[in-house]
C-alpha cells in the first residue's frame, strides 16, 4: 500500500493514501481467469523471456510497491496465479531447453517449457516425462510450483520427486541453486510451494527411459467403488492405473466405473510400429472424431452438459466399459493415454459462461470408500451432481507443503452457473469439512472453495509455521503473493501491502 | 446482490455524497474522492469498517490521476463502477463575463471529468467489463443566457460520454449519462424556488436504478426528458428572448 498521510484527527479512519511515485502501465491490465473459468482478477500482466527482464519486473514491483504473482500456462483451476491489481509475471515465453543428456535423460529447462515440449524433445532418444498431468499444456515451472501428480504417481511419486535441481530468483534479486542436498530446506519448500518463495528460472528433470512410445492398456469395468479401489492392491505390474467413476449413478450403482491399467510395451526388434512410436508422428492424435473436427466438438458436447445429458453420457460410458472389458488389451500411444484432457481442445467451452470448479479430495486409504460415496450421494441429493470423476492412488512425498498422502484422490468437475454458484460453493465447503475430518487433503492447483479455517484444520501446524518462517526469510516484504495465498493464509499476508 | 467496487469522484457533497451514502447502505465497497477530509471522514463512518476508502484529491490536479487511480483500484481490489460527480456552478450575473470563474468551472466539470473517465475507460477496455457514469445536466441541452459556461461544460460532458459509449459498447461496458434537473443541493441553494425540484436522496435513488439498468442517458426526475425535448426543439429566435 502507499504511504499514509499523517493527520492527527484521522487516526480512527481508514488511512488516506498519497499518490505513489510511479504508476504501472495501465495498458498491461488484463482480466486473468482461473482455468475453470469460475474465478478471475485483473492484473498488470508482463511476459518476460529472460532473467534480465524478470529482474526488471522485480524492480518495477518494488518502485510501484505492488506484489507479484507468477504464472505458466494458467492451467490451475482456481486462483494460484490470480492477484487482483497486482503484477502477473507470465513465464510462458521463457521456454528454452537449456541442456539435454540423451544418455541419462537429464534435461535442463526454463520454466515456460511445457509438458508437450518435453515429450516431443525426449521421445526420439527414448525418454518420456516421469510424471504427466492430464494435459500436455502445463509448464514445468507450474508442475514444480504445484507439485503435480499423474496416473503413475502411485508407483513413482509426484513430479517434484523427479526434479534434481532448481534455480530460484528471490525477491531481493539473488539467484540461488537448490537441490535435495544443496539448501534442501528451500528445495523442499519451493516444490509445491505455489510460487510463494521466488521465481523458478531453471529446472533439471530426470526423464524416464522407454523402449517404445506405446502402452498396452487393459480396461476393467468395476461395479462398485470398493472393487475399483481394490485394483491398486495388486497393481505392481502396471505402470499407470486410473479410474473413471460414474458420478451420476445413484443408489446401489453409485461408485461404479471403468479403470484403465497400462504397462509399457517392450520393443520388438524390427517392429516398424515400435520404432515409429518413438516419433511425434507415432504419437499424433487424429484431428477428427466421428467426422467432426475436434476443435468444434465442444459445440456438440454443449447440449449434454447438464444433469440429464451427463447422466446419459455417464451411463453410456459405463456400459461401453463393460463391453470393452470383455476384449483383450489394446495398444495406445503414451500421448493418447496420458493427455486425455487434450483429446477435445476447448472442451471447457461446453460448460458455458459460468465455467466449472474442480473438487479433488485426497483421502487416506481406509476412509476413501466411505468419504467418496458420501460426497457423491450428497452432491446428487443437492441436485448438484459432478459431471466427471477421476480416481487415482497416491503416496506420501517429502515436500514441505504437501497434499499427497497414502490414499486415493477423486477429482470431480462441477458445472458453475450464476444461479447455482452460491449453493455449490457452500456444498463443496461442507463436503471439504468432512474430508478434512477424515484426514483428507486438497490440491491447490484445483481448489477454488477452501477457506482459511479449512487450511488451518487440514495442514500440519508445524509445517505451516516452517513454511511461513522460511517465507519471511526469503521474501520478507511478501513480494510474491496470490489470491490463493490470501484466501488460505490471510493472517500471514495481512499487514504487508 | 453482488458486492461491487465503486469509485465516486466528488463524494463529499451534493449528489456525490447522496450516491455514496446509498451505495454504502447497499453494502458495496466504495472509494470516496474529494477535497474535504472532514466530510469524507464523516461519510466513511456511515459505512462498516473497511467498506469505504477515502482519498483526498482536487480534480483540477489532473496529473495526479493515473497513479491515484491505480492506488484506488488496489485498495478496492478491482473495479466495477466509476461515477464522476464533481461539478461547480459559479453564480454569474446575466451580463457578467468572468473568465476566471468560467475557467474554474471548465477545470472541474470538463478537464477533471476527462482525466478520470479516460483513465477508467482505458482500464475497462483492457479488462473487458465495467461501467462509467457521468453527472451531466439538463443545462447542457441548449446554450442559454444564464451561466453560459456551466451549460457549455455540461454539453461537452454529455457529448464526451456519448463518444465513450460508442467506443466501449462492444466489450459490454456501459456508459451512463445522468442529466439531473433541479436537485436540492448546496449547488442551487442560492437560486431560490425552482420547478420539478426533488430531494437529493430521491435523486440518488432514481440514479441508482438507472445505473443498475445500464441506461445510456437518463433524466432525473423523468419529467425533464419532455422539458428537454421542448427546449431542444425551440427555435433560437424564441430562445434569445427568454430569461432562462
Amino acid at each position: 500500500m502507499s504511504r499514509s498521510l499523517v493527520h492527527p484527527t484521522l487516526r480512527d479512519v481508514e488511512p488516506l493514501t498519497l499518490v505513489t511515485e510511479s504508476a504501472l502501465d495501465a495498458n498491461q491490465l488484463e482480466t486473468v481467469t482461473g482455468w475453470g473459468g469460475a474465478l478471475q482478477a485483473a492484473s498488470y500482466v508482463y511476459r518476460p523471456s529472460t532473467l534480465g527482464q524478470i529482474r526488471a519486473l522485480l524492480l518495477l514491483a518494488q518502485r510501484a510497491n505492488r506484489p507479484i504473482v507468477v504464472t505458466g500456462a494458467g492451467r490451475s483451476y482456481g486462483d494460484p496465479f490470480l492477484l487482483a491489481e497486482g503484477i502477473q509475471v507470465n513465464l510462458s515465453r521463457m521456454n528454452r531447453i537449456l541442456a539435454w543428456d540423451p544418455d541419462s535423460g537429464l534435461i535442463d529447462v526454463e520454466p515456460g517449457v511445457t509438458l508437450r515440449d518435453l515429450w516431443r524433445y525426449g521421445l526420439g532418444d527414448g525418454f518420456w516425462p516421469p510424471v504427466s498431468t492430464g494435459t500436455a499444456n502445463t509448464t514445468v515451472g507450474g508442475m514444480v510450483s504445484m507439485n503435480a501428480h499423474g496416473k503413475n504417481s502411485f508407483r513413482v511419486g509426484s513430479f517434484g520427486e523427479h526434479v534434481q535441481e532448481l534455480d530460484v530468483l528471490l525477491a531481493d534479486g539473488r539467484l540461488i541453486t537448490v537441490s535435495p542436498s544443496q539448501q534442501g530446506e528451500i528445495f523442499r519448500a519451493v516444490i509445491g510451494g505455489f510460487g510463494l518463495f521466488g521465481i523458478v528460472t531453471r529446472i533439471r528433470v530426470a526423464m524416464k527411459p522407454i523402449e517404445t512410445g506405446l502402452l498396452s492398456v487393459r480396461p476393467t469395468a468395476t461395479r462398485t467403488l470398493r472393487h475399483m479401489l481394490e485394483l491398486w492392491d495388486d497393481a505392481s505390474r502396471w505402470d499407470y492405473l486410473v479410474g473413471w467413476i460414474d458420478t451420476t449413478a445413484g443408489g446401489s450403482r453409485r461408485g461404479r466405473g471403468l479403470a484403465h491399467a497400462a504397462e509399457a510395451v517392450p520393443a520388438s526388434p524390427g517392429s516398424v510400429a515400435h520404432s515409429e512410436s518413438l516419433s511425434e508422428r507415432g504419437q499424433l492424435q487424429p484431428d477428427h472424431v466421428l467426422g467432426v473436427a475436434k476443435s468444434q466438438a465442444w459445440r456438440f458436447m454443449r447440449p449434454f452438459i447438464n444433469r440429464l445429458g451427463m447422466r446419459g453420457l455417464n451411463t453410456a460410458k459405463y456400459w461401453s466399459g463393460v463391453w470393452q472389458t470383455r476384449k483383450p488389451a489394446f495398444e495406445q500411444p503414451l500421448a493418447h493415454f496420458n493427455f486425455l484432457l487434450d483429446f477435445f481442445p476447448d472442451w471447457k467451452r461446453a460448460y458455458g459462461r459460468g465455467g466449472l470448479i474442480q473438487f479433488q479430495p485426497f483421502v487416506p486409504v481406509d476412509q476413501a470408500e466411505a468419504v467418496f460415496l458420501d460426497i457423491l450421494a450428497r452432491s446428487q441429493k443437492a441436485g448438484l451432481p459432478p459431471y466427471l470423476g477421476v480416481l487415482k492412488r497416491h503416496k506420501r512425498d517429502p515436500f514441505l507443503m504437501s497434499y499427497n498422502l497414502e490414499g486415493y484422490s477423486l477429482a470431480l468437475d462441477y458445472k458453475v452457473t450464476q444461479r447455482n454458484r452460491a449453493k455449490l460453493f457452500d456444498l463443496c465447503r461442507r463436503l471439504a469439512d468432512d474430508v478434512i475430518t477424515a484426514g483428507g487433503q486438497f490440491y491447490f492447483a484445483k481448489d477454488a472453495i477452501l477457506t482459511a479455517e479449512h487450511a488451518r484444520r487440514m495442514l500440519d501446524a508445524g509445517d505451516v509455521e516452517r513454511f511461513w518462517a522460511l517465507k519471511k526469510r526469503l521474501d520478507p516484504e511478501s513480494r510474491f503473493q496470490s489470491e490463493l495465498a490470501r484466501r488460505l493464509f490471510p493472517e500471514y499476508l495481512s499487514g504487508s501491502h | 446482490m453482488d458486492r461491487q467496487r465503486i469509485i465516486i469522484v466528488g463524494a463529499s457533497s451534493g449528489i456525490g455524497a447522496a450516491l455514496a451514502k446509498a451505495y454504502l447502505d447497499e453494502g458495496h465497497s466504495v472509494a470516496l474522492i474529494a477535497r474535504s477530509i472532514d466530510k469524507l471522514r464523516a461519510l466513511a463512518s456511515e459505512g462498516s469498517p473497511g467498506q469505504a476508502h477515502i482519498f483526498v484529491h482536487d480534480v483540477t490536479q489532473t496529473h495526479e490521476v493515473p497513479a491515484l487511480f491505480q492506488s484506488v483500484t488496489e485498495a478496492l481490489g478491482g473495479l466495477d463502477l466509476v461515477i464522476y460527480s464533481s461539478g461547480v456552478l459559479s453564480s454569474v450575473a446575466i451580463d457578467e463575463f468572468s473568465t476566471g470563474k468560467d475557467i474554474a468551472m471548465i477545470d472541474v466539470n470538463v478537464t477533471g471529468g476527462v482525466a478520470w473517465l479516460n483513465e477508467a475507460a482505458n482500464r475497462f477496455q483492457h479488462v473487458g467489463h465495467g461501467q462509467l457514469v457521468g453527472l451531466s445536466s439538463v443545462a447542457g441541452e441548449r446554450g442559454r443566457k444564464p451561466s453560459p459556461v456551466y451549460g457549455a461544460s455540461k454539453a461537452f460532458f454529455s457529448t464526451y460520454l456519448e463518444s465513450l459509449a460508442s467506443r466501449l459498447w462492444k466489450q459490454g461496458i456501459a456508459v451512463t449519462c445522468l442529466k439531473p434537473g433541479f436537485i436540492r443541493t448546496p449547488m442551487i441553494e442560492h437560486l431560490g424556488k425552482l420547478p420539478f425540484q426533488i430531494t437529493v436522496e430521491e435523486a440518488a435513488k432514481q440514479m441508482m436504478r438507472v445505473i443498475r439498468r445500464r441506461r445510456r442517458v437518463a433524466y432525473i426526475p423523468g419529467i425533464w426528458r419532455w422539458v428537454s425535448l421542448a427546449l431542444r426543439l425551440m427555435p433560437h429566435f424564441v430562445m434569445k428572448r427568454l430569461k432562462f
